[in-house]
């Protein structure tokens, strides 16, 4: 990440998926800390919380109890001071609906998990290798 | 063929000119023989006058004149004075010559042989008492010699004056006779003529007759059997022997025709019973209710099948209201629809049938189909009604609208199922895929071979069920999730395809033809040759594998072809490949899920194709499947995201 010092927000109601993404992290030694929220609501109560620090990046699920990736794109995108943070959906659909829908709600990219570790583990370089080079507002 | 040229072969035209001809002919002949006898006659008078009524005046004058001489004569003797004397001869002679002039006028009339015989002797006669009696006693009466002139008379003059005096008056008789005789000639021809005449108008009167009659036997006679037979026929009757007469004529003729038409009229009344009975064996036959009805709604005639339908027999129908076959609320309805028909007719096309309420005689109400026409061609307005009791049909109308209803509902849980199942299947299989990763990695040093081999297969197949979770997605979504179709060219598609499979350097894809455009969903047509092709380079057992594509228009479809020279499929395996999850070759030889040609086949089937094969083991296999060339896209199923 660009900005090594902000926390990255994942937002995933699976334990392993959750576990997933924090040893890929770790193997490509991606310092950020991590916040995990286990759905849409808790992560926009995060986010709306003026203590908490902003992420610089917010990886989402779609299928979560609760609040569902879709429902927490429109409060965040709606929100002025949440919508420019970086959205990429990680998610086991392969819908083309659902892509459509987060596209339509401005996310930043839009991930199928593999069932593949090691190529999720590539997922996660690329993402990382991609918002090291962007810039960000 | 000639027939014998007989009177009665004869045309009438032809006879009547005939007979015409042949009377003008006899009048003319008639006229002719009349005018020729009555010219004929008016000669004869005219010879009558000429030969007889001049020669008697002729010989009457003679006659008078000699008597005058003789008389002159005999008076100048008794008194013999000089003036009278004088007087007297100068009278003779001129009487001499005056008989002698009328003498010469009378000889050159035409002058029977006995005349001419008398008129010789008179002449003779005559001349003998001029010379030797008249002309020496005026001479001596001249001379005044009295007694010489007396002596003349009564030797010579009187005895000389008796044969001409006799002559004179039988030339006198003579004449008279013969004028007589032909008067009485000329009368006798006359009366010839008449005869003539008068028998030649009876027979012009007879021969009028036989014709009339000839003609009213050839003619009347002949018509009032044309007549009768012709009322006969009118009147029904049509069994009726009509004779042809033998001969050519026109009343042979017209009977002829008369009987070609009885005949012709016979047979198209036959044709037209024939097709009443039979269509009165079809009206009875139908399973359909048949009633004819007036404008008023009033039932004439119905058939067999109302009597199963409503439970009336025809006796009970004719005559009632065919209202009364609806319940009270169609009722109204119907008893105007015929007045309004033609008004109806605008609104909708003729024999559309609608639905409505009929009741049976039991009062059970059911659903009925009825459809109306007009009969045409009659003289007053009708209408044919047909109803068909569609109970059953409803029955298994509703029954099947709710099986298709259970139906539709099981599909939709079935797709979404499916959907939902394999979406939900993915995320805990990921889980074990991701553990068993870690778990090899992190203590890789704790397992020994055995182990590590075991978790090598633990991955394996997760990879293995992600894959068929995979194809149960992608297989869930053809037909319920739809892109717009638009148009593709078929060869850009295929290009992308070899682009994404990537085939080895061994093998060489031919397209043998130019491809068409189609429109289709693009993602589908590329699932289509994407599975064909890698299925094809998947199962290769020879060192070169050849894949050749080809596409030729049939009909209203395109037919495209893709064969290999692969190991090829036995017959009897050409249904199970096609079925979802079967592969012929063990998973763990070839990598195969056994979606692909599932899903081949449910794309083609949606697009309304179909997909075969043909294949000799061993050599190779050819896959045909057909799209249309025009897509009318079936939007059966919703395309929204579960």
């Amino acid at each position: 990440m660009k900005i090594t010092n902000r926390p990255i927000l994942l937002v995933e109601d699976d334990q392993v998926d959750k576990m997933t993404v924090v040893r890929a992290l770790k193997e490509i030694h991606v310092t950020n800390p991590l916040v995990h929220r286990e759905n849409g609501e808790e992560a926009v109560h995060y986010l709306q919380d003026p203590v908490s620090e902003k992420p610089c990046i917010i990886l989402l699920d779609l299928n979560m109890p609760i609040m569902n990736g879709t429902e927490f794109l429109k409060a965040v995108k709606n929100d002025d001071k949440l919508k420019r943070i970086p959205i990429v959906v990680l998610t086991t659909s392969e819908e083309q609906q659902d892509k459509i829908n987060s596209f339509d709600l401005g996310v930043a990219g839009y991930m199928a998990k593999p069932v593949d570790y090691r190529q999720f583990v590539e997922v996660m370089r690329s993402i990382d290798a991609y918002w090291t080079i962007s810039e960000m507002p | 063929m000639f027939k014998k040229l007989t009177f009665k072969n004869l045309t009438i035209k032809s006879r009547l000119i005939f007979t015409l001809s042949y009377l003008i002919a006899f009048l003319l002949g008639m006229g002719m023989i009349g005018l020729f006898g009555m010219s004929h006659a008016i000669d004869g008078l005219r010879t009558v006058y000429h030969d007889r009524a001049i020669p008697l005046s002729q010989v009457g004058y003679i006659e008078s004149l000699l008597l005058q001489t003789r008389l002159a004569i005999t008076s100048a003797l008794v008194m013999p004075t000089p003036e009278i004397i004088r007087n007297k001869t100068a009278m003779v002679e001129k009487n001499i010559a005056e008989i002698s002039r009328t003498w010469e006028e009378y000889i050159v009339t035409r002058l029977t042989p006995v005349e001419k015989k008398l008129a010789a002797q008179f002449a003779a006669d005559h001349r003998k008492y001029v010379t030797e009696g008249l002309l020496p006693a005026t001479a001596a009466l001249r001379a005044n010699k009295i007694g010489e002139a007396n002596r003349i008379l009564v030797e010579k003059i009187r005895p000389m004056y008796l044969p001409v005096g006799e002559s004179i008056d039988a030339l006198v008789l003579l004449q008279i006779n013969e004028a007589k005789r032909e008067y009485d000639d000329e009368q006798n021809r006359y009366e010839t003529i008449r005869v003539i005449l008068i028998a030649s108008i009876v027979v012009a009167l007879v021969l009028a007759v036989v014709f009339s009659l000839m003609f009213i036997r050839a003619i009347f006679q002949p018509l009032e059997n044309v007549v009768r037979i012709s009322r006969g026929v009118a009147a029904g009757n049509l069994r009726q022997e009509i004779e042809v007469p033998p001969s050519n004529d026109e009343i042979s003729q017209l009977m002829g025709a008369v009987r070609e038409m009885r005949d012709s009229l016979v047979e198209t009344i036959g044709q037209v019973r024939a097709s009443e009975a039979n269509t009165r064996a079809l009206i009875n036959n139908l399973i359909v209710g048949v009633v004819s009805v007036n404008e008023e709604g009033v039932i004439k005639t119905g058939n067999p099948a109302m009597e199963q339908i409503f439970g009336y027999s025809e006796s009970e129908l004719i005559g009632q209201n065919i209202g009364f076959l609806f319940p009270r609320p169609e009722h109204g309805q119907l008893t105007d629809y015929f007045k309004n028909y033609q008004e109806n007719t605008k609104l909708q096309a003729p024999g559309k049938t609608n639905e409505v309420i009929g009741l049976r005689k039991n009062c059970v109400t059911f659903p009925l189909d009825i459809s109306v026409t007009e009969m045409h061609g009659q003289e007053h307005r009708m209408f044919v009604v047909i109803l068909r009791d569609i109970s059953e049909r409803k029955q298994a109308e509703e029954q099947k609208a709710i099986l298709m209803a259970d139906l539709e509902g099981a599909n939709e849980e079935l797709k979404s199922f499916a959907y939902v199942v394999s979406h939900d299947l993915k995320a805990p299989l990921r889980a074990i895929g991701a553990l068993a990763d870690w778990l090899s990695t992190d203590y890789l040093d704790k397992f020994d071979d055995e182990g590590r081999e075991h978790m090598r297969l633990l991955v394996s197949r997760v990879h293995r069920m992600g894959n068929l979770i995979d194809g149960i997605l992608q297989y869930s979504r053809v037909g319920r999730v739809r892109e717009a179709p638009v148009e593709v060219k078929v060869d850009e598609v295929l290009r992308d395809v070899i682009d994404f499979i990537a085939p080895s350097p061994n093998v060489t894809i031919t397209v043998e033809n130019t491809l068409p455009s189609i429109v289709i969903e693009p993602t589908r047509i590329q699932q289509i040759f994407q599975n064909l092709l890698s299925n094809a380079i998947k199962y290769m057992d020879k060192p070169q594998c050849e894949i050749r594509i080809g596409c030729i228009a049939e009909g209203e479809h395109w037919r495209f072809s893709v064969s290999d020279n692969g190991p090829g499929i036995e017959s009897r395996h050409f249904e199970k490949i096609f079925q979802l999850f079967q592969t012929l070759a063990p998973r763990d030889r070839v990598e195969s899920t056994g979606v692909g040609l599932t899903l081949v086949k449910k794309i083609v089937e949606m697009y309304g194709g179909s997909i075969w094969l043909e294949s000799t083991p061993r050599e190779g296999t050819t896959f045909f499947f057909t799209l249309p060339k025009t897509v009318a896209v079936a939007n059966s199923t919703k395309g929204t995201a579960a």
